[in-house]
Parts: structure tokens; C-alpha cells; sequence
């Protein structure tokens, strides 16, 4: 089973004339366990689509089947809870909240889920990240790799079975960009997680299993990267 | 356990219905000295009693539904977990959606780490027949090579022994990578038994076959005591190779002039085959250690082999459903006792 | 199903962002402080109020007994006192009357009571206790005094007392004494000791006194119950659970009126507090509203990471729940204070006569605290919608640049003119301004009313209703007692007028001559008596005996010419008041009469009308108001009287048996001192005058004004900050939540200078909205409604002032400029780049 199926998703902004087609028909399966990254250049829709996919926002139409669930048929409360449990976000500004120290900023969504955070786990991840002697700072005093870094972990803590990035490395050098992203995959590896990235960056979507090209709110064009997870987990 | 709990919950409702009962009398009867025990107060109040002892029976009615919903929902959440259904408590801020959605990461994890192992099992697959078909070729030309150089005239006495024993390494080599695959196709399921019932008595003659002539060179005498009507459900290729593994060693370890006898006898469940030598014989303490993989006996350190053999006659036998046995007194020989499934056990 | 624990980390991040905005929160506390505070002090004064109510009428009513069995034998009132319902009991015995010349007038009544009823009657004692020896005797200080005994212990009182009709003269000793309670009637009462009983009134046979009525030897047993509930009822079922029949009472104090018993009474209270909390709500909701609106990135951020709506809301609620307790118990104690400051005040211009008591009671402050949450509350729910209702991708956009970087540049190229651009980003949020035009406004107007109104309160109106001169002379008599005496004794004689006008620096007396009189009923007044004398309730007849004899009361008044100006045209029911006509003597003023509730006249003008014997018969030439010329009349009406006000001829009276009421003096104001020192000298040399100058009423009058004023301009004090706050907040939080797009407008040009100028303009142009809502709206308001306030208050004349709101405008203009540039001085002090940054 996909976990992730779009449907003929639509979303279009402004009326008459000036309709502006920010996703045009998109049509997109994903298989548990894939990496994929969405490539486009600015304003081809790609960032629209992840946030469809996440379901930060609704469709003009079409359908969004997350594991079985048509995310848009649910109410906000409902979507915010799906957020929550299933979906983990890495933002290219981070976007982390400001008046939480690293710790606190990780474990929000789970306690957010009235949960205990699993300790060796969120152990396992802050060392992974190399954010040991960080835990109590403010994110206001990280630099943009650790901050991204700290992203990563809040989106993965809660073992999420989907992580969407959006230009996770859109703000790092190259050298950390390409840290945070192997750090980013061989977590998720770990816990079977599904990856969709956006990226403008094509050296990047090379780490990708699959690699979606988007132009003007369309896909044109699907390959298959080098990836090594291959054949072996699409089953 | 079930009955306990029920007894617990009648005890907490007896405490929890007399703590709510004094505490109305109570109000009442305070109500009514306050009022002067008018009759006119009393009616309202033991309606009110009444009526707060119905709302409380309602409540607890409710409660006890409430609880057996809880429980009838659990029961559907781990249901539609192990089957892949759709989620029953959907996305809701309650503790069974958050419950529901552990169990079903959890259960997407195990699937996927079941998943991750069966691939790794298939890589060592790969891998074994790799190495299998890769050093065919070289081995084979090894041995060619060296009995060419033997038939080669005019080789001092040295160099022909040196040929010599190229050749017998080559030999011993290419078997133990025969064995070594057999070993472990046999240990990731690869070999497929084809038990079928089968005439024990030809089964045996070709495990001789193969042995006859070193035993005939070292002067040991097999004699074989079968019932030639005895069938037992085994793969007679697989179960040959066993017996040959056994008596392989029985003539190894026998002096010459020494004799292996070869007994059959049914069982209800079994059909058991005790091959008996005169051979050197193990000591008590490794008799439980010889079916293990590379082990060998300290005394037999001076001959040649990998410790291989038995191993693989285990593996074999327990593949088809048999078991194999050793018996053993150091320095008066060694009796191995193989059993295979009966005929009608097979079926069950 | 079971709701998820979060609220521990919802709780969390409401804490952490509570810290996280310290001068925001200091504000909210500072608002729920003040609406407490305001709040707890209405409570407090309230309550208070109600409660020395209270205190007083059982005062008045002479103790705190739920209910009495009267004229009871000893036997009688030992079966009663077992009744099981009866939970406390006092026992009083009548003993007779204390006939010594000293309390002709006022009678005291001798009794012999128990520690109990004493302390239930609020006998309390300042020295001594109540009698054991047979010549022991408890009394007030009044009737001590009256006596001449001094105020020590065992002073020796001699009494005459009438047991019976049997008189006996007895030297008692004071065995103690309590302070005479200025509520009670004057009836004093005395107590003996019950060996004084044993001796003299044992014997006395009660059955036989209560026939004869003297009630001499009978008891009167004062019972408590469990509660106050239906004391009527109580009493009767004891009497029949033990087949007595005797007269029963019901303390009235229990029953009577107090001020909640009638909504009207509260509706003042209430008002006030709706106000309050309108008040607090603007001011609350106006800061979370601001503090939401500039933390959407927050409350976004957190709704994409899996905060629900609903607890978002939460989080708000949190907050302010937080902020509550720390600002509640500061605004309760402070407002408990304040109210117990302004209770003194407020009862002194009551009409009631009270002990101030200050309450106490648990529920003023649990009312005050609930109201304030309701207010705290309420100010928070729409906030937590607004921040529930946040799109995620809202949020997350907001980090994108390039978006409002290119929403700024098209305004800037759209309108170049920094004025027009001023008024484009103001009206970008609609709401968030007609909110602060609403509040800023709401306060202005009602300190523009309140002010109007203060200002619009005229002393000399109020006091031209006692005083219509300078001076007024009036006598003892008149003035404490209510009636006639016999003219020998009087003190305002002809002779005492005429020395005062004597005097230097008198211009002129104005004398006022009064006798009352009878006036014959006419059938058309029968008939109006007639249903009201049946309504009447028999213990208290009043209208019944004024019908059998067929009489009414009159209140004859001669005026000299100097009181026609006092007549106000308002006074005047009916008619025409013509001064020449009126002068000739044959006219006469007749003012309306009081029945039950409502005033109504007798007469029309035009109607003839003679009293007494005199046979002589005057016209109506009008009919006037009751409380027309008060000042020239005595303090008491007549039930269903009329006043009849004649012109006095001459100086003379033409009524017989008049006396001069009083006599009002004008004085030349160059000569008002050395005539001061005369008129002073004057009067205090003869005996019974009362000399009161315009001045002391003045005193009297300029305290309820500092009363009125200091309420008043408080409250539009506080209404008016809670606007200029709001204003503030609106316009710093404003300048705040836009720092990135000045940024971007500085990094594409617009000078610091430039920038400075637009947000001035846009804190100006709210100033002119506001001053064109007060100037149009405002001014209407004020004058509509203060106007008609201002004609039903007596002593108001409706005065329009209009330079205090005027002066307000230029005063905000520079608080909004003076803000402006503060704020934006704040902002400035990064570099471009910075602020570019800081948003991301």
C-alpha cells in the first residue's frame, strides 16, 4: 500500500483572469520507505504541494490519501492531530519555536500528544545530531546548521511515517548541507520512514531514491535517481 | 483475574453508593432540623434521594457501557493494526488515537525489520552461490594442473611427493566448499527436501557404495542387519549423504581390521539406524559438542577433516524431520544412532 | 473517550510564552488590577452598605430576636421557652414606668431582663452589668444625663416608679450603664434586678394587668430560630404545638427592604460594573489582541508542528488565567480599600441616618473575582479564536522575503504622497482601528459627559433652596420641633427683625410669617380621600380621621417682596405668577398636596379659597409645586395639607396668631465683614436663634460636590486612560509588527526622516477621526443626554463646555507624536540589515 497518494490535486489562487494554477493536476504515489525529492524552480509549486501533502493547506481540488486517510475530508482539529502524529516538517527557516530550548522544541509534539517522549530514543537522536552539548540553549543561539539540525530532530522525534523538507539545506553551506541531509536519511532509514524533499538544488536530489521535476505546478518529468534503496523495499 | 476485578469494582461502588447515600441523608436530615421537621420538606427530600439514587445508578450504567465500548475499541484498534486496515479511531485528541497510532507505527516497524532480515538472507544466498560457481573453475584447474605435472616424467622423488600432496589439498579443498555450501544452503533453507517414503535398505547400500573401497583397503568389515520391508519417510539423496558421512568416519577412526555394523530397526514414530564401529571412540564429555559446526575432538587432531560432517548430517536429518544420536566408549568405539520419520508419522 | 494529558505541555508553552513578553503582561496585569479593582470597591461599598442598612433598622427595631411572645405569665413562658425549634431565648419583664418629672415627655419603661436579651438588644455596656441587688438599676447615658447622675458605678439614681398604678420612690444605685443609641426612640428603658421583681412585682397578678393593660409582671419572651426563614410561620406552630394563644411579633428588620430586595435599587450598581468590565474587556482584549496578532508566526509555527485549535486557544486562556491570579488579589485588596474610603463618602450625603459598617463578607470578594474572570475571560476567548484559526502556511510564509518585500514596493509606487501612504497602511487593518477609535472615543465622550455634567452643577441653585439671602434668622423651635408652641417663649420677635435690619451693612430683611390653620374639605377632595382612607392600614390611620372631621391643614405663609425672585418659573404647577397683581393681596399661591405617593392639587387657578375663621377669601391666581420656595417654608408637610403663600403688606401680618418663621438678611457685600461680626452678636445675645449664613450651607453643599466630583472625575479619569492606553499599545504594537517592511522600505529608499513623517500622519489621522467622532457624535451625545440629566437634578443648570474635550484632541496629537517617535527611535537603532534578518 502507498503511503502517500495525490489525486489529481488542484490548487489554484484568485478568480476569473487572474486564477493563478499553483499546482495544475498533480498526480503522485509514494511508497512507504521512499526518498523522494521534488525539484522545481521558485514558484513552480513545489513548496505548495509539500504543504498540500502535510496538509497545511486545503486543495481547490483533488484528494491527498495519506496511509489510507484522505486528509482533506478531516476537520482542522483532526489535520492539526494527523500533523502532529504522522507527519514531521524540516523547514528551510527552521522554524523552530524561539521561547524553547533545543530539548523542549523536540519534544513539544509528543507531549503536544499528552505522550512521554521516548528517552533513549530522543538520546540516540541528539547525539546522532551532535546536539549533546546544545540541549539547553535558546535556538536564538545556534548557528543555522545546528538550528536545522534541531529541526530535524523535532520532525523525527515523534517517529513520524512521513518527513516533508522543504529546502531543508536551502540556508547551509555545502559542507553541512550535506552532513544534515545524510543525517537525515539514515535516521529515517531506520525507522522506515517516507522522505519527501524539495530542492532546487540538483547535486542534492541526487541523494533521493526518485527525483519529481515540477514546472508551473505540473509534473514533467519522474526518473529514478541513484539512490541505493532500490527495488528491494518497494514490494 | 477477571473475576477479582469484578469483585474490586463491587467494592469501590458499595463505598462510593454508601458514601453518596449518608451524605443525602445527611443534607436531608440537616435540612430538616434546620426547617423544623416540617412534613412539608419531607416529600421534596426523598424525592431527592430518590432521584440522586437513580441519577447514580444511570451514571454508573453509563460508565460500565462506556468501559465496554473502551474495551470493544482496543480490541478493533489491534484487529485493524495486524491486518493494515484503516485507522478505527481516525486522528482525535483522545488517548486511544494516540494509542491506535503507536500500535500501528509499531507494527509498520516490525513488518519493515521482518522485511530488512529476509533481504539479508537473500544477499548470503547470493553470496554462497557466488563463491560456489567463482572457485569451481580455478579448483578444477588446480587438480588438472597437477596431475598433468604428475604424469610429467623425470620429477625427483621430493617434487613427485610435493605433486603429491598439491593434489590431495586440491581435493580436500574443493570438498570442504562442497560442504561449506551444502552447509549453509542447508541452514538458509536453500536445499529443499524431497522426503518421500523410501526403501531404507537401498538408501543404506548407496551410502555404502560410496565407502566400500577405502573400507575394503583398510581391511574393516561393514555388515548390515535390515529388513528389506522397512520404508521410512526420508529424501534417500540427502539421507545417503548422512549415512555416508557416518560411516565416512567410522572407517576413519577404526584401526584396520576393525568392523562397522549397521543395525535397522522400526519404530512406531521412528525408524531408527545405528551404525556401530570399533574405532577410537569420543570421550563423554564432547559427545554432546561433535554436532557442532568446525568442532573436533581433541584426539582426532592427527587426522585429516573440517568438523564438518556431522553438522551436516544433523542438519539434514532435523530438515526432514529426523534427529541423529551418538553413543560412545573411548577406545572401544563409536555408535551412531540415526532416526528417521515412520512412514505414517509423515502426514501429521 | 479519554481526552490525551497535554495539558502539561500546553500549560508549558503558555508559561514559556508568558515570559517570553513581559511589558505585555505587566499591562494585562495592570488592566485586570484596575478592573478588579474597580469592581471589588462597588462590591465593597454595596454590601457595606446594605449590611449598616441592616444594622440600623435592627437597631431601630430594638434587637436582633427573629420574632417575641408578648404578655406571658411565667408558667406561660416556661412552656414556651422548652419548644425544641426554639434554639435561643431572652426573657424581659415588665415592671412600670418611671414617672420623674425630668421624662415628662419621653417616658421610660422599666424592665427587668436577662443577660441574653440584653446582648440581643444592643445593650452594651460601657461600664457595669445588669443588677443583682434589689436597689440596682441599669440605664442609659441620655436619661443619666436628663437625671443629672453622674456617669460612675454606684451612683445613687432616685426614681419614681409607677408599678401598677401604685407609685414607689426609691435612691437605686447605678450599677451600669450604656450609651444611649441615637436610632432608638428616646423611650429609654431601665433595667432592675430580679430581686426588685421578687420584692415589689411578684405579687402582681399578670392576667389580671393584661386586662387592665398595663402589662405589669408579664413577660416577654425574645426567641431565636435556626434561621430567618418565615418567622410568621415558627411562631405559630410553636404556639400550636403548645396550645397558648398570645400575641406574637415579628421582628420587622428581618423582613424589611433591604437594598437587594429591590432590583431598581441595584440597577445603578450594575450599570456601573457593565461598564467596568466593558471597560477592562477593550483594554484586555485590545493587548492579547495585539500580542496575537504580532506573535502569528508563534501561534502558526506551533499549529503546523501539531498544536491544535483548540489547544492554541488554550495556551491564550493559560495566559490570561495566569495573569489573573497574579493581578486579582492586588486588585482585591485594593479595592477593597477603595471602597471602604468611599463609604463614608457616599453615606454622607444619603438620607439615611447610619452606623457606616464595613462588611466583610467572603462574597464580595468572590463576586468581584468572578466578575473580573467573566472580563478577563471573555477578553481572552477572541484572541485564542484568532490565534485557533491561524492557516499553518500563513506562518510559514511569513519567513519567505521576497513576498511582503514586494507587497511594500508596490505601495510605495502606487501613492508616493507619505500622507496618502500613511492613510493606506491605516486602513489596511480596518478592524484594529475602528476598535481603537471606539475605545479612545468611548473614553473621551463619557469624560466629555461626566464633565458636563459636574460643571453643569449650579451651588447657588441648590442653595437658593434654603437660603435666599445672605443670613437666615430663624428660631429653636421652629427648626428642632416639629410644631407651635406657645408664643411667649418664641424667640424671632418683631422686635429681634427689626434690630437686625438695623443693623449696618443690612440692605434689606425678608421676613416670613407662618401660622397654620384649618381648611374645610370640599367633596371633590373627599371623594379624592375617600379610597385612600379605605387602602389606609387601621393601626396607622391617615386619611380616615382627616375625613371625620372634614378638616385639612393649612400652612399659612406671608412673604416679603424679596422671596418673588426665588419663585422659579419651574416651580409653577399651573398659572401665571404675576409679582404686581400678587402684591395686592388678594391672590394667593397654593401648592400642591401630598397623597400617599403622588402630589396633586385641590385647586385651579381662578378658584377661591378660604380658611380658618377669618371669612375672608383669597383667588388662586396659581398653583405651585410642594417643594416651590422650601426655604421659606418649615421642614414638615402636612398629610394631604396644602401651603397657602400670601404677600406680606407692609411689614405686616394680616393673619392672626402668625409668628415670624424667619427672617432672611441681604447684606452689602463691601460691608459683608463688620456686618458678619453684628449679625453674629445679635443673635447670640438672645436666646432659641438659629443664625445660618449662606456660607454654611455652602460648606455643607461644597462636600457633596467634592464627593461627586472626585467619583466622577475618576471614573472618566480611568475610562479615559483605558482609551489613551489602548491608543498607545495600538499604535507601538503597530510600528512594532511592521519593523520588517520599514526595513525593506529603507532598504529600496525611504529615508528614517521619511518614515518618521509617514507614521506620525498615521497617528495624527487617527486623531482627527477621533476628533471627528467627539465633535459630531460626542457633542450630540453630551448635549442629549446630559441635558436631560441635568434638568431632572435640582440643583443642575445645563452648562455645555466644550474647551476640556477640545483641549483633549491637541493633547493626543502630541502623545501620538511623542509615541511615534519613541517608538520608531526604538526600532531604528538596528542596522537595516538586522531587521531584514530578524524575521526569518
Amino acid at each position: 500500500m502507498p503511503i502517500l497518494q495525490i489525486d489529481h490535486l488542484k490548487k489554484y489562487y484568485g478568480k476569473g483572469n487572474m486564477t493563478v494554477k499553483a499546482l495544475d493536476d498533480v498526480s503522485l504515489t509514494v511508497e512507504q520507505g521512499e526518498f523522494v525529492a521534488i525539484v522545481g524552480t521558485s514558484g513552480s509549486g513545489k513548496s505548495t504541494l509539500l504543504h498540500m501533502l502535510g496538509g497545511l493547506d486545503r486543495a481547490t481540488e483533488g484528494k491527498v490519501i495519506v496511509d489510507g486517510n484522505d486528509i482533506f475530508a478531516m476537520n482542522d482539529e483532526n489535520l492539526t492531530i494527523f500533523r502532529r502524529r504522522s507527519v514531521g516538517f524540516v523547514f528551510q527557516s527552521y522554524n523552530l519555536i524561539p521561547i524553547l530550548n533545543v530539548y523542549e522544541n523536540m519534544v513539544l509534539p509528543i507531549e503536544l500528544d499528552g505522550a512521554t517522549a521516548d528517552q533513549e530514543y530522543l538520546e540516540l537522536l541528539i547525539s546522532t545530531l551532535g546536539l549533546k552539548e546544545k540541549v539547553h540553549n535558546l535556538p536564538s543561539n545556534l548557528s543555522g546548521g545546528q538550528q536545522q539540525r534541531v529541526a530535524i530532530a523535532r520532525a523525527l522525534a515523534t517517529k513520524p511515517s512521513i518527513v516533508l523538507a522543504d529546502e531543508p539545506t536551502g540556508n547551509l553551506d555545502s559542507k553541512t548541507s550535506q552532513e544534515v541531509l545524510i543525517l537525515l536519511k539514515q535516521l529515517s532509514e531506520k525507522f522506515n520512514q517516507t522522505i519527501v524533499m524539495i530542492t532546487h538544488n540538483e547535486e542534492i536530489a541526487q541523494t533521493a531514491d526518485r527525483i519529481i521535476r515540477i514546472e508551473d505546478g505540473r509534473i514533467v518529468n519522474e526518473s529514478e535517481a541513484a539512490g541505493v534503496r532500490g527495488s528491494g523495499v518497494r514490494s | 483475574m477477571r473475576s477479582a476485578d469484578a469483585g474490586h469494582f463491587n467494592r469501590s461502588y458499595i463505598i462510593f453508593a454508601v458514601t453518596a447515600l449518608s451524605l443525602v441523608l445527611g443534607y436531608t436530615g440537616w435540612m430538616m432540623s434546620i426547617t423544623g421537621q416540617a412534613e412539608r420538606y419531607l416529600w421534596p427530600s426523598v424525592l431527592f434521594v430518590f432521584l440522586f439514587a437513580l441519577i447514580c445508578v444511570l451514571w454508573l450504567g453509563v460508565m460500565r457501557r462506556r468501559m465496554a465500548n473502551i474495551v470493544d475499541t482496543l480490541d478493533q484498534i489491534v484487529e485493524g493494526a495486524i491486518r493494515g486496515q484503516a485507522r478505527v479511531t481516525g486522528y482525535s485528541e483522545t488517548n486511544l488515537s494516540s494509542l491506535e497510532n503507536k500500535l500501528i507505527r509499531y507494527i509498520d516497524l516490525s513488518f519493515h525489520h521482518e522485511r530488512k532480515i529476509e533481504a539479508e538472507k537473500n544477499k548470503i544466498k547470493e553470496l554462497i552461490s557466488d563463491i560456489s560457481h567463482q572457485t569451481k573453475t580455478p579448483l578444477s584447474n588446480i587438480v588438472l594442473y597437477s596431475q598433468l605435472l604428475a604424469e610429467q616424467s623425470g620429477l625427483e622423488g621430493d617434487t613427485q611427493q610435493w605433486v603429491k600432496q598439491i593434489r590431495t589439498q586440491a581435493d580436500k579443498l574443493d570438498w570442504l566448499i562442497q560442504s561449506l555450501i551444502k552447509m549453509s544452503r542447508l541452514e538458509t533453507g536453500i536445499i529443499a527436501m524431497h522426503p518421500d517414503s523410501t526403501s531404507v535398505i537401498d538408501t543404506i547400500t548407496r551410502g555404502i557404495s560410496q565407502i566400500y573401497r577405502q573400507a575394503e583397503q583398510k581391511g574393516i568389515s561393514i555388515t548390515i542387519d535390515c529388513d528389506t520391508a522397512i520404508h521410512a519417510h526420508h529424501d534417500p539423496k540427502w539421507t545417503s549423504e548422512v549415512l555416508f558421512n557416518l560411516l565416512d568416519n567410522a572407517v576413519k577412526y577404526s584401526e584396520p581390521g576393525g568392523r562397522i555394523h549397521i543395525s535397522v530397526a522400526a519404530y512406531e514414530l521412528f525408524v531408527r539406524i545405528d551404525i556401530a564401529d570399533t574405532g577410537i571412540g569420543i570421550e563423554e564429555d564432547e559427545l554432546h559438542s561433535v554436532f557442532k559446526r568446525f568442532y573436533r575432538c581433541k584426539r582426532t587432531a592427527s587426522f585429516e577433516g573440517v568438523g564438518i560432517g556431522l553438522y551436516l548430517a544433523r542438519e539434514i536429518l532435523s530438515a526432514q524431520g529426523g534427529y541423529i544420536k551418538a553413543a560412545s566408549k573411548p577406545g572401544q568405539g563409536t555408535t551412531f544412532s540415526v532416526f528417521l520419520l515412520a512412514d505414517g508419522q509423515a502426514k501429521v | 473517550m479519554i481526552r490525551t494529558n497535554n495539558r502539561r505541555a500546553v500549560f508549558g508553552l503558555a508559561k514559556k510564552s508568558l515570559r517570553a513578553s513581559p511589558v505585555r503582561n505587566w499591562m494585562i496585569i495592570g488592566a485586570v488590577v484596575l478592573t478588579a479593582l474597580m469592581i471589588t470597591s462597588i462590591f465593597t461599598v454595596t454590601v457595606s452598605l446594605n449590611q449598616s442598612m441592616e444594622q440600623t433598622q435592627m437597631r431601630t427595631a430594638g434587637g436582633d430576636y427573629h420574632g417575641t411572645f408578648k404578655y406571658l405569665t411565667r408558667g406561660e413562658s416556661d412552656t414556651l421557652k422548652q419548644h425544641p425549634s426554639i434554639k435561643e431565648y431572652g426573657m424581659s419583664l415588665v415592671v412600670g414606668w418611671v414617672t420623674n418629672e425630668e421624662f415628662k415627655t419621653s417616658s421610660i419603661e422599666v424592665n427587668s431582663i436577662d443577660d441574653n436579651t440584653a446582648k440581643h438588644s444592643f445593650v452594651e455596656f460601657i461600664e457595669g452589668g445588669l443588677p443583682v441587688d434589689e436597689d440596682g438599676i441599669v440605664m442609659n447615658t441620655w436619661a443619666l444625663e436628663k437625671l443629672g447622675v453622674p456617669l460612675e458605678l454606684g451612683a445613687t439614681v432616685p426614681l419614681e416608679i409607677d408599678i401598677n398604678g401604685q407609685k414607689i420612690s426609691k435612691d437605686f444605685k447605678l450599677s451600669g450603664y450604656y450609651k444611649a443609641d441615637q436610632y432608638l426612640t428616646m423611650a429609654g428603658l431601665a433595667f432592675v434586678s430580679p430581686s426588685f421583681v421578687d420584692k415589689y412585682v411578684a405579687q402582681i397578678d399578670p392576667e389580671q394587668t393584661r386586662l387592665s393593660g398595663t402589662y405589669v409582671n408579664t413577660i416577654s419572651l425574645n426567641v431565636m430560630f435556626n434561621n430567618s426563614w418565615n418567622i410568621r410561620e415558627k411562631l405559630d406552630k410553636v404556639l400550636a404545638d403548645t396550645g397558648l394563644d398570645t400575641p406574637t411579633g415579628v421582628n420587622w428588620a428581618y423582613s424589611s427592604v433591604s437594598l437587594f430586595d429591590d432590583a431598581v435599587n441595584l440597577l445603578p450598581y450594575v450599570a456601573l460594573i457593565l461598564v467596568i468590565m466593558l471597560s477592562g474587556y477593550l483594554l484586555i482584549y485590545n493587548i492579547f489582541y495585539i500580542s496575537v496578532v504580532r506573535d502569528i508566526k508563534f501561534y502558526g509555527l506551533l499549529k503546523t508542528i501539531g498544536t491544535t485549535p483548540r489547544q492554541l486557544k488554550r495556551i491564550i486562556v493559560i495566559q490570561a488565567n495566569l495573569l489573573f491570579i497574579i493581578g486579582l488579589p492586588i486588585g482585591l485588596g485594593l479595592g477593597y480599600g477603595l471602597g471602604c474610603l468611599l463609604i463614608p463618602m457616599l453615606t454622607s450625603f444619603s438620607d439615611l441616618t447610619m452606623d457606616i459598617s464595613y462588611s466583610v463578607s467572603p462574597w464580595i470578594f468572590i463576586g468581584a473575582a468572578i466578575f473580573s474572570y467573566i472580563t478577563v475571560r471573555i477578553s481572552a476567548s477572541k484572541p485564542g479564536r484568532i490565534a485557533a484559526r491561524i492557516s499553518p502556511v500563513e506562518a510559514v510564509k511569513y519567513a519567505g522575503v521576497s513576498k511582503t518585500g514586494r507587497r511594500g514596493l508596490k505601495r510605495t509606487l502606487h501613492g508616493s504622497k507619505i500622507y496618502k501612504m500613511a492613510l493606506g497602511n491605516l486602513l489596511r487593518n480596518k478592524k484594529k482601528v475602528i476598535l481603537m477609535l471606539a475605545s479612545l472615543s468611548l473614553g473621551l465622550i463619557l469624560f466629555s459627559m461626566i464633565y458636563t455634567l459636574i460643571s453643569s452643577m449650579n451651588v447657588n441653585k441648590y442653595l437658593n433652596s434654603f437660603i435666599a439671602g445672605d443670613y437666615v434668622v430663624k428660631d429653636e423651635i421652629m427648626e428642632v420641633k416639629t410644631g407651635v408652641s406657645e408664643n411667649g417663649t418664641y424667640a424671632l420677635t418683631e422686635e429681634v427683625v427689626q434690630g437686625l435690619s438695623q443693623i449696618a451693612g443690612v440692605d434689606r430683611v425678608d421676613k416670613v410669617y407662618f401660622k397654620t390653620d384649618t381648611l374645610p374639605m370640599s367633596a371633590e377632595v373627599r371623594a379624592l380621600l375617600e379610597p385612600l382612607a379605605k387602602e389606609e392600614n387601621p393601626d396607622m390611620p391617615m386619611y380616615s380621621p382627616l375625613l371625620e372631621t372634614g378638616q385639612l391643614s393649612i400652612q399659612v405663609y406671608e412673604l416679603d417682596e424679596g422671596w418673588y425672585d426665588v419663585l422659579n418659573q419651574s416651580d409653577i404647577a399651573a398659572g401665571e405668577f404675576d409679582r404686581e397683581k400678587f402684591k395686592t393681596g388678594k391672590y394667593v399661591l397654593v401648592s400642591e398636596a401630598i397623597l400617599d405617593e403622588s402630589e396633586q392639587s385641590f385647586y385651579r387657578p381662578g378658584d377661591k379659597i378660604e380658611w380658618g375663621q377669618s371669612g375672608k377669601s383669597y383667588e388662586v391666581m396659581a398653583v405651585v409645586k410642594l417643594d416651590a420656595l422650601y426655604a421659606a417654608g418649615v421642614k414638615f408637610y402636612d398629610i394631604a395639607g396644602v401651603r397657602a403663600f400670601l404677600p406680606l403688606q407692609e411689614s405686616k401680618s394680616s393673619q392672626p396668631d402668625s409668628i415670624i418663621l424667619n427672617a432672611t438678611l441681604h447684606v452689602d457685600p463691601n460691608q459683608a465683614d463688620l456686618a458678619d461680626t453684628v449679625i453674629r452678636a445679635n443673635t447670640d445675645s438672645v436666646p432659641g436663634l438659629i443664625l445660618k449664613s449662606r456660607d454654611d450651607y455652602k460648606a455643607e453643599m461644597q462636600g457633596f460636590i467634592t464627593i461627586f466630583q472626585t467619583v466622577g472625575y475618576g471614573l472618566s479619569f480611568i475610562i479615559g486612560l483605558i482609551g489613551l492606553m489602548n491608543f498607545m499599545n495600538t499604535m507601538i504594537t503597530g510600528i512594532i509588527a511592521r519593523r520588517h517592511e520599514f526595513a525593506i522600505l529603507e532598504s529600496i529608499g525611504m529615508t528614517k526622516k521619511q518614515l518618521r513623517k509617514m507614521l506620525i500622519y498615521e497617528g495624527l489621522y487617527v486623531v482627527v477621526f477621533t476628533a471627528v467622532i467627539l465633535g459630531t457624535f460626542g457633542m450630540l451625545l453630551t448635549y442629549g443626554l446630559i441635558k436631560s440629566i441635568a434638568e431632572n437634578i435640582a440643583f443642575t443648570v445645563f452648562h455645555m463646555d466644550v474647551l476640556p474635550i477640545a483641549a483633549s484632541i491637541p493633547l493626543l496629537a502630541i502623545i501620538s507624536i511623542v509615541v511615534t517617535v519613541l517608538a520608531y527611535r526604538m526600532l531604528a537603532k538596528d542596522t537595516v540589515v538586522a531587521r531584514l534578518r530578524e524575521v526569518e
